[in-house]
């Protein structure tokens, strides 16, 4: 169990950094050499991936600390994401 | 659309990276040192640099994770504990931003980090485990967490510059492993701000694409030199950083 928890943390990380540099990098390129369309939507989706990659590894940690039946941990990484979800809410109203 | 120059991009890329790699090795994401540059030596508009900056953060704290990962540098579960207490804090200071009068938190702020300073050049080296952390004043470090959280939240300052000592004058962690901890709480306390921001409008991609994949480069630096660097360097440097944004917000609270 300890191996499947050092390895989750990094794979989403590196899935969320790996996804949100290349569509960055590809809506620059496309902008300077005028050959992608909806440049703006990708750019947008890269932040987006980028936000959500701490929020998902918080999930995922919470996941993990429930299965070890740490409550603590796992109502802790819960108030974050709860947290996450009010603060969202208080930027709309 | 910004509409920057090449140039411009260029050193908004550079500025970020090298408050990026400064951040990863101090785990304070940057921001306390990117928000300055961007403002004042760009001109740029302090609610853009704002949103650009905690964009910044979370790319370093991802950055700096994987790389500190490889080294099992950080406590992932006091990371989980004492996210919460200082993610809530932030928030709450956020929205009471508006009823405290901000000029005595500036001064409070710089009180507290010039005490900090003083704490840290009077600390003796002395390291508990994992385990024996976690039956060592959590409760107290949770409270405290969720007070640097508030004025994080109020004074638009990383709360990292004061929960790093606080990881390692109260839990008696290690200063590199405080530092890694510390880099991979300010993801989420990052995205609590920049989803704000996102809403609102203020992410331009001309300013933070720049400052994003600098802000990569950066922490990618940064936490590769944290793996070598000494404790004692990294603690030098910083109380150095302490005393830089404890004058800072002097100023600022002397402004208002």
């Amino acid at each position: 169990m300890k191996r499947k928890e050092l390895l989750l943390i990094p794979y989403v990380m590196r899935l969320g950094l790996g996804l949100s540099l290349v569509l960055f990098v590809l809506t620059k390129l496309g902008e300077f050499l005028e050959i992608l369309p909806y440049a703006e939507t990708l750019w947008q989706a890269g932040m987006m991936v980028l936000i959500l990659t701490p929020i998902a590894r918080v999930g995922v940690m919470g996941v993990f600390y429930f299965s070890q039946k740490d409550w603590t941990a796992f109502i802790c990484s819960l108030g974050v994401l709860f947290t996450i979800l009010g603060g969202l809410l208080v930027a709309l109203l | 659309v910004l509409n920057m120059s090449v140039e411009l991009i260029l050193g908004i890329f550079g500025v970020a990276a090298f408050a990026s790699s400064l951040g990863a090795m101090l785990g304070l994401g940057g921001g306390i040192l990117l928000i300055p540059f961007l403002t004042v030596f760009f001109g740029i508009d302090l609610r853009l640099a704002v949103a650009a900056s905690l964009l910044a953060v979370i790319a370093n704290s991802n950055v700096a994770t994987l790389r500190n990962s490889r080294l099992s540098l950080y406590d992932k579960r006091l990371a989980s504990v004492l996210e919460f207490p200082a993610v809530l804090g932030a928030l709450v200071g956020s929205v009471c931003v508006v009823w405290i009068a901000q000029s005595y938190l500036y001064y409070l702020f710089s009180f507290v980090t010039f005490y900090v300073v003083v704490l840290l050049l009077r600390s003796k080296t002395e390291n508990l485990s994992e385990g024996e952390r976690r039956q060592n004043k959590t409760l107290f470090v949770s409270v405290v967490a969720f007070v640097a959280g508030i004025l994080s939240g109020l004074l638009g300052v990383g709360g990292g510059i004061l929960l790093l000592p606080l990881m390692n004058l109260a839990m008696k962690m290690p200063m590199r492993q405080a530092v890694a901890t510390s880099s991979l709480m300010l993801g989420a306390t990052g995205a609590v701000g920049a989803l704000v921001y996102w809403i609102r409008g203020d992410m331009k991609s001309d300013l933070v694409v720049p400052v994003v994949l600098g802000s990569m480069l950066g922490a990618w630096v940064g936490a590769s030199f944290l793996a070598r660097a000494k404790p004692q360097f990294v603690k030098a440097l910083f109380i150095v950083l302490c005393i830089w944004v404890g004058l800072q917000m002097f100023w600022k609270g002397y402004q208002v």
